[in-house]
């Protein structure tokens, strides 16, 4: 079983040892010189305020959990998609049926302000 | 030992040692970045075993989102960065007869089974046939899922749910 | 590739629900902020429909779908049995969430959609849909303990339900997987066949997974070392819900457990059968102990519930046979008295407090004397005192258990029992016998509640009168399984 998948083992490989490659090259060749800018956390240029380690509002919480709840939806439709022509009317009403259902609850969330920030 | 041995031994070696991590790590932020190896070493084995759509799967919704949400929660949490999780080592030898007790016999049952194996063949490609089984036999617990999916919308959407008055 | 073609009817009864389920939920979307929608008396509508489609799937005689989803004499019997509860529940629910200050629409909602787990539960031959069916169910309870935010009981009963349910769930999913190793298919009766004439190379595994099953159902039916998020949990969830989980899942648990072990796991009898009896004994001796213990009334019937559990698997063992219409017999009995025990807490509830105490209860026959009445048939029918549901499902329950040569068993259950009528008893002495204390706190009786306290009063009277007619309908779904 393993021949089809060993493009992906190679790409994953090459990508793995390209990381570690860096790395390494440059902790063995470089030397650390500190400087006050250099040894600042990069925040896209612009000097960063307080830290990171800050406690997120919960709100988040709620995104994620919609954006996993579309993701398993869209694996769903991976395979009902694959043999959408063969299925006819009786599959697409079958997933609207599926898809329905979740958005009935998208539609809940939205209007209920569950996403107001 | 052919390759696709050896694959796998690389596979299991990646699963459990970041397993391990997971379970003895001292931040909590490591274990979850520990558990994206395990999860992808798990999605290694399906596609091994030839279960393409599950190993996909097991990425898109583990890796892409299950653990996004974990390290979430890690953030949502008051200083849960620093904290040491090593909690006081009680019961150890009790714990250890349990958990060598328990390996042992599942270790050995799954040893000495006739497992029942199929035919024997993977299948070339499974995510059709998942998907005629979906629209077919399992056209219930298809849709059941959904309602799964909905009533978890719901639950989070009234954990968040800001108190009004009412 | 011709599409496939899926009969889809037998589902009617669980696609009613559903549909009203999403109907609530999208009437409450586009209710102004602040304000319920009118749930009760949408879901009303939707259990009717359902129960009507149930009445009409039997004279058609059930059906099948995809071998996953099966309507037989015994999911019609559970059918109707959660529908019935739903349907009391439903009626429960509209005075007491205004009184508690939680009315909203999505309790509907949710109710519903547990209640489509429960059907799905009870009606699937193929053990993944039998797990998706769980997990409606579960989650979907879950989100309604946790429904009283203000409270911290509700918000502690919600987190402790669902570690517990989702370690069970664990154990159950670990189970079926082990049982497909061993026979190589998910469907109940091919795990059956397979398991029929196993060779010693697969007994082992099969045992295990039979194991781990009977561990995932233990916590769900609330069976006694996996039974420490009962109290808790029944304690803090609303009242209502409470009657719901007491009534519906123990029913539809044990629905399962009857359907798996019967179906699946008769070859295996021998190994699981000691280990059943083994948990019934601890299950009636530690449910009733606890019960001894409590003062609040909540949680006496939350052990009340472990103790029956214990009743519940004691006919369990017995299950290939007689045991099956025993169990399906008392747990329509079980269902009537505890949505009536738990209902008539909730009735009371007023600005957010309800009767908790004995000294709540006290003297309550004179203030609401139909109540009190109503209330005292439910406890002495949980005592199984005779004329009364209780004692005819107890009956049965322990001369199944004698009949299939656990006598021991029926022993230990008739003397926990007379232990458990101290406990009952207690409060009804304390309605009858003693002066009210203080004001009067308690809310008068809503007319909803109190159709669905009369009903539930009656079922138990008539079941204790003349069992026969609900008797020959167990038998008639026992023999379904088989």
């Amino acid at each position: 079983m393993l021949p089809p998948y060993v493009p992906i083992l190679i790409l994953g490989g090459a990508a793995l040892s390209f990381a570690l490659i860096t790395l390494l090259a440059s902790s063995l060749l470089g030397k650390p010189r500190p400087t006050p800018a250099k040894s600042a956390i990069y925040e896209c240029g612009v000097p960063a305020v307080g830290t990171a380690r800050e406690r997120f509002p919960i709100k988040f919480y709620l995104v994620c959990m919609i954006f996993i709840l579309l993701d398993v939806d869209a694996a769903f439709l991976y395979p009902w998609a694959l043999i959408f022509r063969e299925l006819g009317m009786f599959g697409f009403i079958e997933m609207l049926v599926f898809v329905g259902l979740l958005g009935g609850g998208f539609v809940y969330a939205w209007k209920t302000g569950a996403l107001d920030w | 030992m052919n390759a696709e041995a050896a694959v796998f031994y690389v596979l299991a070696a990646i699963t459990v040692g970041s397993a391990a991590v997971v379970v003895l790590a001292r931040s909590l932020i490591y274990s979850a970045f520990a558990l994206l190896f395990t999860f992808v070493g798990v999605a290694g084995l399906y596609l091994l075993l030839g279960a393409d759509f599950l190993a996909a799967t097991q990425l898109l919704i583990y890796v892409g989102g299950i653990l996004v949400l974990l390290l979430f929660g890690v953030m949502l949490t008051h200083k849960l960065y620093d904290l040491d999780l090593r909690s006081e080592v009680t019961q150890f030898l009790p714990g250890v007869i349990v958990s060598i007790g328990l390996f042992a016999v599942l270790a050995l049952t799954a040893w000495r089974t006739d497992w029942a194996g199929g035919d024997g063949r993977a299948p070339a490609a499974t995510t059709r046939e998942i998907g005629q089984l979906f629209m077919g036999r399992y056209l219930l617990p298809f849709e059941a899922a959904s309602i799964l999916l909905l009533v978890a919308l719901m639950g989070a959407a009234m954990i968040v749910r800001r108190k009004r008055s009412a | 590739m011709t599409p496939p073609v899926v009969d889809v009817l037998p589902a009617i009864p669980a696609l009613i629900l559903a549909v009203t389920g999403l109907a609530v939920l999208l009437a409450q979307a586009f209710t102004p902020r602040g304000q319920a929608a009118p749930g009760a008396p949408f879901s009303l509508a939707g259990l009717l429909a359902a129960l009507v489609a149930v009445y009409l799937l039997a004279a058609r005689g059930g059906g099948d779908l995809g071998g996953t989803y099966v309507v037989d004499a015994f999911s019609l019997y559970f059918h109707a049995l959660i529908i019935g509860v739903g349907l009391v529940v439903v009626l429960l629910s509209p005075s007491y969430l205004r009184a508690t200050g939680i009315d909203r629409g999505e309790y509907y909602t949710l109710v519903l959609f547990s209640l489509v787990g429960m059907l799905g539960l009870v009606s699937c031959r193929e053990l993944v849909s039998l797990f998706v069916s769980l997990e409606v169910m579960s989650v979907a309870l879950y989100a309604l303990a946790g429904l009283h935010r203000a409270r911290p009981e509700s918000q502690e009963a919600a987190l402790k339900y669902f570690i517990t349910g989702a370690f069970s769930s664990g154990f159950l999913l670990y189970g079926i997987a082990l049982l497909y190793g061993a026979s190589g298919s998910t469907s109940l009766v091919a795990v059956g066949a397979a398991l029929r004439t196993p060779g010693p190379a697969t007994a082992a595994l099969a045992t295990m997974g039979t194991g781990l099953l009977l561990v995932g159902f233990g916590f769900k039916v609330a069976s006694v070392p996996f039974h420490m998020w009962a109290p808790d949990v029944y304690e803090g969830a609303p009242t209502t819900i409470t009657a719901l989980m007491s009534a519906g899942v123990k029913a539809a648990a044990f629905g399962a457990l009857l359907r798996v072990f019967g179906q699946a796991l008769p070859a295996l009898a021998a190994s699981w059968q000691p280990a059943v009896a083994a948990l019934a004994v601890v299950t009636m001796v530690v449910g009733n102990l606890g019960a001894l213990a409590q003062s609040n009334l909540k949680r006496m019937l939350a052990y009340s519930s472990v103790a029956h559990a214990g009743y519940l698997l004691a006919a369990v063992v017995a299950a290939p046979g007689i045991g099956v219409e025993a169990v399906l017999f008392y747990l329509v009995a079980y269902a009537a008295v505890n949505l009536g025990g738990f209902g008539a807490l909730a009735a009371l509830a007023r600005q957010g407090r309800e009767p908790l105490s004995l000294d709540d209860v006290a003297g309550l026959a004179s203030r609401r004397p139909a109540l009190a009445a109503a209330l005292a048939v439910y406890l002495i029918s949980l005592t199984g005192v005779p004329v009364s549901a209780g004692f005819v499902g107890k009956f049965f329950l322990f001369r199944a258990a004698v009949n299939a040569g656990w006598t021991s068993l029926a022993v230990i259950g008739v003397l926990m029992s007379v232990v458990s009528a101290y406990y009952y008893l207690r409060v009804v002495v304390a309605m009858y016998m003693r002066e009210p204390l203080g004001e009067d706190a308690w809310a008068p009786v809503p007319p909803s509640a109190g159709l669905a306290l009369g009903l539930s009063a009656a079922v138990v009277l008539a079941l204790g009168v003349h069992p026969e007619p609900v008797l020959t309908w167990a038998r008639l779904a026992a023999r379904s399984l088989l």
